[in-house]
């Protein structure tokens, strides 16, 4: 069985990294192959290029055994590759039909025999009204009525038959416009006297022709949205991919979302699909329903590629593995020869920890008490609903849930970045529900952010003004208004050196340091107070294993100090490997909260898509 | 590090003197400027007008500050480092004045004439001579005659006075008088850029400013020039931060985009000076004029007409020092460059953002106001319709050439003072309408916004990335 | 994911203060109609309206319809307040807005009588600019532009239709070359925020600064000169069995071009943006450019089609200020208006017909303000008529509400304002 696509010696490179270097793959006809690499080994762009968003600088792409150009992504589709990206790339404003079908719009002519029996009729209409009052006699209404219907529908005419015209090339339409408006405005000229004017009308007739053309084209395509509806009905039907094409994108769940991304290749026909990290959104349920899904569409006929850096679903799910390491091919494994460990060791090139090195924790009093919190987002739409947890001195408590269930909204609101509608929140017995931020930083409590370039740094400025960012204002960095720049660059020089920020320079624009070491900049900012309260909402996102390592030892520091820890993640592993005590969130609530080492994998699981943890006969019921 | 160990014992020994020494020494300083002040204008704008020396002796107080801090490889790199920031805003000004050349000849009727009756040559050569005559106007409108000012010099020498001194360096003294709303305009504007607002209504900020000043001006007789004049400075400036706190309020809490309300804003101001000024206040029916104001609330000038550069000249610069001080010395400044460059940050590090933008449109709207107050108590001591002289517009460009930076701005503005003040007498000598002004400005500003295109037209490869981002805006409601 | 970037301004369950200065506005204007009503106007006195062609249309009793357009006003700024509006709100700002418009024409006529038929005629053609500018600012802003430029795209139309009605000594030339000088001015514009990708808002203050100075300088060294500045107006165009219609007829079918290019345009634009394929592409260039890029759409060319276009029909709005009203060019003649249609785009919600309305409401209180020059009607208590400049800026005060209160409410397509880069 010749392969399907075969990819040869592909090299890319941006200014300062290579992101592929040499990397040669063949993808068989009915299976579904894995792509394995930590955060930048070069997989993405490996797809980005077989699906023509990167041009690659050496190396070639062989489909069905014939070699392709693929410049744009337009040559992809057509060869049946279709692509489903990480971030999602639906418009959210429009109709599932309208995304899917954007680009390779099914349309019909505009104009039809209806709506010209309708124009005629309308202006016919007012015309017997007009002459009502201007003219009398019935017979001179009814002339009335006729004419203008007739030099209504005349010019109906002319615009379809313009626009039945502009549907030949341009080579037809041009030429045949301006000489039929040159004759005409010939014939006007002479008659009125104008013939002065003539090289002018001549040179008006080719500019209406040629402007008229592209106009009449987009003017006389409207969109077949039954057509489409229909196509998309068929598709769903066929690979059992339940979507409704009216309903609004941005009202749907996102597995819903991520069954429209698929259909919207195989409405494109495509035979090979590349899923990027389609399981970062997904519960563990939905993540089964997904690899159903891809079974299916195997069954069909199809081809799968999908990247991951999971390595429990890689294992699960796929015929075949590759495993990609700085932008180089390390090695092509099946699930049944290698062992997680081998795997983990392949993506990171020396022997791996999977478990971070931890003593018990030793917990003291509640640092932090959170009661019956609520809160809303912009459209009123509740997404806390009544949160209750506590956190003591040196645990770390885990939240653990998918993302968009609530998670960010509360550091948000317990770093007082969002209003809280109801409920408290405690530090050490001090109440602080709604509280403004700069009092939470003072309180002694500490934010490591989501979204470190957005909230966390302020990317044009130095790194020694973005390590004062929560404290420039305090002595010693500030007398009354003054800055006292002194203190503020031996502070940074400190901090840089201790937290091993490279390059070293604390002159330097934040902007151009690595992922890594701006999230370094940020955990030496919040680490080196004194704090009670260390709260870390995706604190590794993104990052290389180096840095994600450096950071767990950082906060399980903290925690060893006394430190109250409260840990945000969407990684399942992180937060087992780290946390004292899990809570999980579904929704807006805590469905559970349990201790670390009591508690499965799969438990979690289940726990995170909702089901409670019922004692009563193993039943589930949905929290 | 020589440098930096000799300007800091330098530092540390002045900041070893006691307090009260120090400030007599301010005090002193500031007392004998004030003294010689005439004098020290005087010379100000004999160098400018006598540029190349100036520029030469420039060099020669380099050259002697080089001999200690490392000699020709010190000076060579210290001048190679600013001339490589000056070298784009340089050429984009150059070839906006070049492409400007090109319309005035493209629009000389003149031309068109000799053309169309089949003289190229001579229609070529008219074309030429024209912008060569425009440009030469330009030249001696704004920087006066560098040996009439020599030889201005010799006669007040041989006994004339300093009457000859003054008519010969009206030019240099115009531009400066011009220079002096532009300052206080385009720091408005840079604050703003700075913060994150765009304030296209520097030009109603300026116009209520100067009116309120000048209220104060003619409201109050009898008052001593010490309580008046600070009185109706502080009246206009707040009044102008008012009317431009208006618009912060909205973006504030409503999200209004502030170029839409300062815009409209601006309108509104217009109307309603038009009704004040030929209405309730007309002083002379017909005019459309207010009263003059006391001669208490003048602001003073230096010399004798036709030299009319006043105090204000001196409130401006002291206006930019006080603007770079605050923007990058305080906690203020701090908080509102932070919250230009990245509002929710701003918010996570306990900022108030909606606070910030408050304060800086107020602080803004302050320093545009502060523009008509020198222009009301400096120059025309009164106010009258049709006041509005695009200021608000043209402080754009400065902001932008300015690249937001107090220094910057006031040498962009010094530039514009020069331009304008030298397009006047390019209307009145050549007849080209001082409008070529705003079209130059206009190239200036692409050239500035875009600077791509210089470097394609003069081919030379981007230097690494500017590390400093002029402006900070977002698009609406957010 | 879809996610949106939140607006770190309007947070929920805080004072929401755009509801607050929109439920203001309305509870002031309904108690001004209300006091307009109870003092100013005599209580016998009946608001006559007439027509052209009919007489005598309709007579109010000035009193009584002010009361209750006040009333009205007021109910629904109670109403706002407890929050019980939902997916009505929209007809109800609407016809809200209408009817405090028709409350204060009844104010002005009282006593006398006002042409009804003129006074529509006049809010559609004051109008006309502003939708036209409307339109311009849809079609960038949909692709993903920030345009601010309208203004210094219409007075340079405005000059190009002098200049070039008076070169061919033809008013139709006029209008074509407005159109496409108008669209130079957006190529600038686009050039300058695609292929550069100079802040949005800056390269359009560029283009109105540009426009501002360079019309004034090509008008005093060479249209004056050589006396080319005086083209004369365009007249208008009466279908003949159609403009007898009464009422309708007048307003719809006897007016100068650029009414029926406004009207057409809104129509055809509509179609364009929500039926057809290069609309769909349009509006995902606008929303997620990145989309579109996937599927295959060349989104920086999709822009810079969007802009230009957008210019040509700027560039139309602009030759209204000379050929319809004035028949010459006057130094910044369109005053503004530019920043106005922005103003009614935003409040149109980035729709042709919204915007439409919103042009409308904006031309009645131009038209009205001058119908008021005339007919002079009397503030209560002070008893003195109010000056044209007060009047004069209702239209900017009108835009600086709708800014304030609509912005964040209305959703302009997202991705708009950033640059797009392949990479």
């Amino acid at each position: 069985m010749a392969p399907i696509l075969k990819v040869h010696n592909v090299t890319k490179r941006f200014p300062g990294v290579l992101a592929n270097d040499h990397v040669s793959f063949s993808l068989n006809q009915g299976e579904i192959l894995a792509f394995l690499g930590e955060n930048g080994a070069g997989k993405s762009t490996l797809m980005n290029i077989i699906y023509g968003l990167y041009t690659p600088d050496e190396g070639e792409v062989t489909v069905r055994g014939k070699p392709a150009e693929i410049n744009e992504p337009n040559d992809a589709i057509n060869l049946g590759i279709g692509m489903v990206h990480q971030h999602f790339q639906l418009v959210p404003v429009f109709t599932v039909a309208e995304n899917i079908v954007m680009g390779t719009e099914p349309t019909r002519f505009a104009l039809s025999w209806s709506t010209l029996g309708l124009f005629s009729g309308v202006v016919a209409l007012l015309s017997f009204i007009g002459s009502i009052f201007g003219t009398s006699g019935v017979g001179q209404w009814l002339l009335s009525a006729l004419t203008g219907g007739a030099i209504a529908a005349g010019l109906y005419i002319l615009i379809f038959l313009l626009g039945k015209l502009s549907r030949q090339k341009a080579q037809v339409y041009v030429p045949a416009v301006t000489a039929g408006g040159i004759i005409l405005l010939v014939i006007m000229a002479l008659t009125q006297g104008l013939a002065g004017q003539i090289p002018l009308l001549i040179f008006l007739a080719l500019l209406f022709a040629s402007a008229s053309y592209p106009a009449l084209r987009v003017l006389t395509t409207a969109l077949d949205r039954r057509a489409a509806a229909q196509r998309i009905r068929e598709l769903s039907e066929q690979y059992g991919l339940d979507v409704d094409p009216r309903a609004l994108t941005e009202d749907l769940p996102v597995g819903v979302q991520q069954r429209v991304e698929i259909i919207k290749t195989l409405y494109r026909k495509a035979d090979i699909l590349i899923l990027d990290e389609p399981t970062a959104v997904l519960t563990p349920q939905e993540t089964k329903e997904l690899f159903e899904i891809m079974r299916t569409l195997v069954a069909r006929g199809k081809s799968i590629i999908f990247i991951s850096h999971k390595l429990k679903e890689v294992m699960t799910f796929a015929d075949r593995v590759i495993v990609l390491r700085n932008g180089q091919f390390v090695g092509e494994t099946t699930p049944a020869e290698a062992s997680e460990e081998q795997l983990a060791e392949m993506m990171v090139g020396r022997e791996v920890t999977l478990v971070v090195e931890k003593g018990a924790a030793s917990p003291g009093k509640k640092v932090l008490e959170v009661s019956d919190l609520r809160a809303e987002d912009i459209r009123h739409h509740p997404v806390l609903r009544g949160i209750d947890l506590f956190v003591r001195a040196g645990e770390v408590l885990g939240i653990a849930g998918v993302q968009g269930n609530g998670q960010t909204e509360l550091v948000e609101v317990l770093t007082g970045l969002h209003p809280a509608a109801s409920g408290n929140v405690r530090v050490l017995g001090q109440e602080v529900t709604n509280v403004p931020p700069r009092q939470i930083t003072e309180l002694g409590i500490a934010h490591i952010p989501e979204d470190r370039q957005r909230d966390g740094l302020v990317l044009p400025f130095p790194v020694s003004d973005n390590l004062v960012l929560c404290t420039y204002y305090q002595p010693p960095f500030a007398r009354g208004a003054r800055l006292e720049f002194d203190e503020i660059y031996r502070y940074a020089d400190r901090l840089v050196e201790e937290f091993d920020v490279r390059p070293p320079n604390r002159t330097l624009m934040t902007e151009s340091l690595s992922g890594g070491n701006q999230q370094k900049v940020i955990v030496a900012r919040e680490l080196s107070r004194p704090i009670k309260l260390l709260i870390a909402a995706q604190p590794t996102r993104g990052l290389d294993v180096g840095s994600i390592e450096y950071i767990h030892r950082q906060l399980i520091k903290k925690r060893d100090e006394g430190c109250a820890v409260l840990l945000v993640s969407v990684e399942l592993d992180e937060i087992m490997a780290l946390s004292d005590r899990i809570a999980v969130m579904y929704e807006g609530r805590i469905v559970d909260t349990v201790n670390a080492g009591e508690v499965t994998r799969e438990e979690l699981g289940l726990l995170m898509a909702g089901s409670r943890l019922n004692a009563e006969k193993g039943g589930t019921a949905l929290g | 590090m020589a440098k930096q160990r000799d300007s800091q014992s330098f530092k540390e020994q002045i900041a070893a003197w006691p307090l009260w020494v120090r400030l007599v020494l301010l005090a002193a300083l500031v007392g004998v400027s004030v003294l010689l002040s005439k004098w020290l204008i005087l010379l100000l704008l004999i160098a400018l007008g006598l540029w190349p020396l100036t520029l030469l002796l420039g060099l020669g107080v380099l050259a002697l500050i080089s001999t200690r801090r490392g000699g020709w490889t010190w000076m060579r790199a210290w001048l190679t480092a600013r001339l490589g920031q000056l070298l784009v805003p340089a050429l984009s000004v150059l070839s906006a004045l070049i492409i400007g050349g090109l319309v005035i000849m493209f629009t000389d009727q003149a031309v068109y004439q000799a053309m169309g009756e089949g003289h190229i040559g001579r229609a070529l050569g008219l074309a030429f001579s024209n912008v060569a005559r425009a440009y030469a106007a330009l030249y001696q409108g704004a920087l006066g005659d560098p040996f009439s000012i020599i030889s201005a010099i010799f006669r007040a020498i041989g006994g004339e006075g300093l009457r000859p001194i003054t008519v010969a360096v009206r030019g240099p003294s115009g531009s400066l008088v011009q220079s002096v709303p532009y300052i206080f305009a385009g720091l408005a504007v840079a604050l703003g850029f700075r913060s994150g607002l765009f304030n296209i209504g520097a030009e109603g900020q300026i116009g209520v400013g100067w009116l309120m000043a000048v209220i104060v001006g003619f409201s109050f007789t009898g008052l001593p020039a010490v309580i008046h004049l600070p009185l109706a400075i502080l009246v206009g400036a707040i009044a102008g931060g008012l009317w431009a706190a208006i618009a912060g309020v909205l973006k504030a809490k409503t999200g209004a985009h502030e170029v839409i309300t300062t815009i409209m804003l601006n309108y509104i101001s217009f109307r309603m000076s038009e009704w004040l000024l030929c209405g309730p206040l007309e002083h002379v029916q017909g005019t459309c004029r207010t009263q003059e104001i006391a001669a208490s609330a003048y602001l003073p000038e230096f010399l004798d007409h036709p030299v009319t550069i006043h105090w204000g000249f001196v409130l401006a610069l002291a206006a930019a020092a006080a603007t770079a001080w605050f923007l990058f010395k305080t906690t203020w400044g701090f908080e509102l460059r932070t919250v230009g460059a990245n509002p929710n940050a701003a918010r996570y590090g306990g900022m108030g953002v909606a606070k910030n933008y408050i304060f800086a449109m107020f602080l803004s709207g302050c320093l545009a106001g502060l523009a008509g107050v020198s222009q009301g108590l400096g120059i025309t001591r009164n106010i009258a319709l049709g006041f509005s002289a695009g200021y608000g517009f043209d402080s754009i460009a400065l902001a932008l050439l300015g690249k937001s930076n107090p220094v910057g701005v006031v040498g962009a503005s010094i530039l514009f003072g020069v331009l304008r003040a030298g397009a006047a007498r390019m209307q009145s000598l050549a007849g080209v309408p001082t409008e070529i002004v705003q079209i130059v400005q206009s190239l200036v500003i692409i050239f500035i916004a875009a600077p791509a295109i210089i470097r394609a037209i003069y081919r030379f490869r981007a230097e690494r990335a500017e590390a400093e981002q002029a402006v900070f805006l977002r698009g609406w409601g957010s | 994911m879809t996610a949106q970037t939140t607006s770190i301004q309007t947070r929920p369950s805080e004072l929401n203060w755009k509801d607050l200065l929109i439920t203001l506005f309305i509870l002031a204007v309904g108690g001004i109609i209300l006091v307009l009503g109870g003092f100013g106007a005599q209580p016998g006195a009946q608001a006559t309206f007439t027509d052209q062609m009919l007489g005598t249309l309709f007579s109010l009793p000035s009193q009584a319809t002010l009361y209750t357009v006040g009333g009205l006003c007021i109910l629904v700024a109670g109403l706002r307040l407890v929050r019980t509006l939902g997916s009505a709100r929209s007809f109800l700002n609407w016809s809200l807005a209408f009817l405090a418009a028709f409350g204060f024409l009844v104010w002005v006529t009282s006593g006398t009588q006002m042409n009804f038929t003129g006074m529509i005629q006049s809010m559609l053609t004051a109008a006309t600019p502003l939708t036209l500018g409307a339109l311009a600012g849809i079609l960038c802003e949909r692709a993903g532009i920030i345009n601010i430029a309208i203004e210094g795209m219409m007075l340079s139309g405005a000059l190009a239709a002098v200049a070039f009605a008076g070169v061919f000594d033809n008013l139709w030339m006029g209008l074509l070359a407005a159109s496409l000088v108008g669209g130079i001015m957006a190529a600038i514009h686009a050039v300058l925020s695609i292929k550069y990708k100079v802040d949005q808002i800056i390269s359009g203050t560029v283009i109105n600064i540009l426009a501002a100075g360079g019309t004034r300088f090509l008008n005093l060294r060479l249209l004056e000169p050589a006396g080319l500045s005086t083209p004369g107006q365009i007249g208008s165009i009466r279908i003949p069995l159609l403009a007898d219609i009464p009422i309708l007829g007048p307003i719809l079918f006897d007016n100068p071009p650029t009414v029926f290019i406004m009207l057409i345009l809104t129509l055809v634009i509509n179609y364009v943006i929500f039926f057809t394929p290069w609309g769909l592409r349009m509006r995902a260039c606008g929303e997620h450019p990145r989309a579109a890029d996937t599927v295959g759409v060349r989104v920086n060319r999709m822009r810079y089609i969007s802009v230009i276009v957008g210019g040509l029909v700027a560039g139309i709005g602009g030759a209204y200020f000379p050929l319809d009203i004035v028949g010459t060019f006057e130094d910044n003649m369109t005053r503004g208006q530019g920043f106005v249609a922005l103003a009614a785009m935003v409040f149109g919600n980035w729709n042709p017909f919204g915007g439409f309305l919103a042009a409308l409401l904006f031309g009645f209180a131009d038209a009205l303000q001058v119908k008021m020059q005339i007919l002079q009607p009397v503030l209560p208590f002070l008893n003195i008529s109010i000056p044209p400049e007060f009047l004069q800026t209702a239209p900017y005060i009108l835009t600086i509400v709708v800014v304030a209160g609509v912005v964040g409410r209305s959703r302009p397509p997202a991705e708009e304002g950033k640059p797009y880069e392949k990479q």
